[in-house]
């Protein structure tokens, strides 16, 4: 029987890391920006078959850049995630905040977990019933989810943007 | 119901994977719909008469307020008559809290293929898949829980409104004119019969149709007339090009007047 060569967990982390990373700023850019009346989202899509920008629920909406199989995975189990919360319970009772963990959650399992990570960073973006107030999440790669506050940006060149 | 082992989210999903009741059976959420045998099923308010018909452009849809039990009046302000998504309403009668959930279903499955898929239904597709919800009912049907709805909508590839009506064992059969079910129907199918046009206009669709409503009332008691003392009118919709509109009590109560007034 043969044993594996021993591999420590911070370079297998470290290496999944920069693989993502990779793949990520090799993707074209996405970008929200807050403003009076809403959220608007942005994305640099040469395609007509690519759903890089999605409705997720009413006033939910998601973005995502990066490897286009892995966020429309990411994407789809959104929607079906909102619409089963809905339905077992109130269409108020789904949140961005619930979706953003939740996202975070799954992209971590499957960070630490499969041999490749999802090489992906998602935005999701919502407004309160009345309008006035906005939020907006960025979950990367790894997991990490950050509450941004007024502008997120992702793949790319996310710094000059 | 199962957890996903990819963490919180529902990564997989049945194929095709863009049905909502599918990814629901999945997860055996899906409400059971099977009554141990030889039982008998409790008593519950049943909805009554609803109906549709077209005019020249789109559909109209419409039902009365009333939900029975036996011999009582079990409600008297319920809907019967529900948008299912921008193009299409639905309306039930039969067992109302079956028919209720069974339209929740409906309006969620749409919404969510539109969202999965990024293009709606044909109507043919919404009104198939309303059909295999009705064929599921079919063991609580045995029990006497029966459910039956019509379905209308606006198609586009015809650029018209289309019906559909169901049997209780999910057949599904398409009306050129009009159609109703429910304790009234028949009252109300042969008042339309008589005064039915192929070039009627929106308004004038939605004036038959509460006439026919209230013509049934008159003689099937399960059919609740408009109830002008508490403000109580049918639901009525109309649906076409331009989508989905739900009629006002401003536009539905001179209607209903009207129509209490001159039916004898």
């Amino acid at each position: 029987m043969s044993i594996p060569f021993y591999v420590a967990p911070e370079q297998l982390v470290r290496d999944k890391a920069e693989f993502a990373r990779k793949g990520i700023a090799r993707g074209r850019s996405i970008v929200a920006v807050d403003y009076a009346a809403g959220v608007l989202l942005l994305a640099e899509n040469p395609s007509t078959a690519l759903h890089k920008i999605s409705e997720v629920y009413d006033r939910i909406a998601f973005a995502g850049v990066g490897k286009y199989n892995e966020f429309e995975t990411l994407r789809k189990a959104g929607i079906r995630q909102a619409d089963l919360m809905g339905y077992l319970y109130s269409r108020d009772d789904v949140t961005a905040m619930s979706l953003a963990t939740q996202f975070a959650q799954t992209m971590g399992v499957i960070f630490t977990r499969d041999p490749k990570p999802f090489e992906v960073e998602l935005l999701l973006a919502e407004i309160s019933a009345d309008g006035t107030e906005h939020r907006l999440f960025r979950v990367t790669y790894d997991g990490t989810l950050f509450e941004e506050r007024t502008d997120g940006s992702s793949g790319g060149k996310t710094d000059q943007l | 119901m199962i957890l996903p082992k990819n963490g919180p989210l529902p990564l997989d999903a049945p194929s095709p994977g863009s049905s909502f009741t599918d990814l629901l059976a999945s997860m055996g959420a899906l409400p059971n719909l099977n009554l141990p045998a030889g039982e008998k099923a409790p008593s519950a308010p049943e909805g009554t008469t609803v109906l549709a018909l077209r005019y020249s452009g789109g559909v109209v849809m419409a039902g009365d307020r009333r939900a029975t039990e036996g011999h009582l009046v079990a409600h008297r302000r319920i809907r019967k008559v529900f948008p299912a998504d921008n193009y299409s309403a639905v309306a039930i009668a039969g067992t109302a809290g079956l028919a209720i959930d069974m339209v929740r279903l409906f309006q969620v499955e749409l919404e969510h293929y539109e969202k999965i898929e990024g293009v709606r239904l044909s109507l043919e597709g919404k009104a198939s898949f309303l059909a295999r919800l009705v064929r599921g009912q079919l063991p609580m049907a045995f029990q006497g829980l029966v459910v039956v709805p019509m379905f209308a909508g606006y198609d586009e590839s015809e650029d018209a409104g289309r019906l559909f009506s169901f049997d209780v064992v999910g057949g599904r059969y398409e009306e050129i004119d009009f159609g109703s079910t429910g304790s009234g129907s028949r009252l109300a199918k042969s008042y339309l019969r008589t005064v039915y046009r192929d070039d009627l206009t929106s308004e004038e669709a939605a004036d038959l149709a509460v006439r026919a409503l209230v013509s049934a009332s008159q003689e099937d008691t399960a059919t609740g007339g408009p109830d002008l003392r508490r403000g109580i009118y049918p639901n009525v919709v109309r649906i076409d090009r331009d989508g989905l509109v739900e009629l006002d009590d401003d536009v539905v109560g001179p209607l209903a007047e009207n129509a209490v007034e001159t039916i004898r």
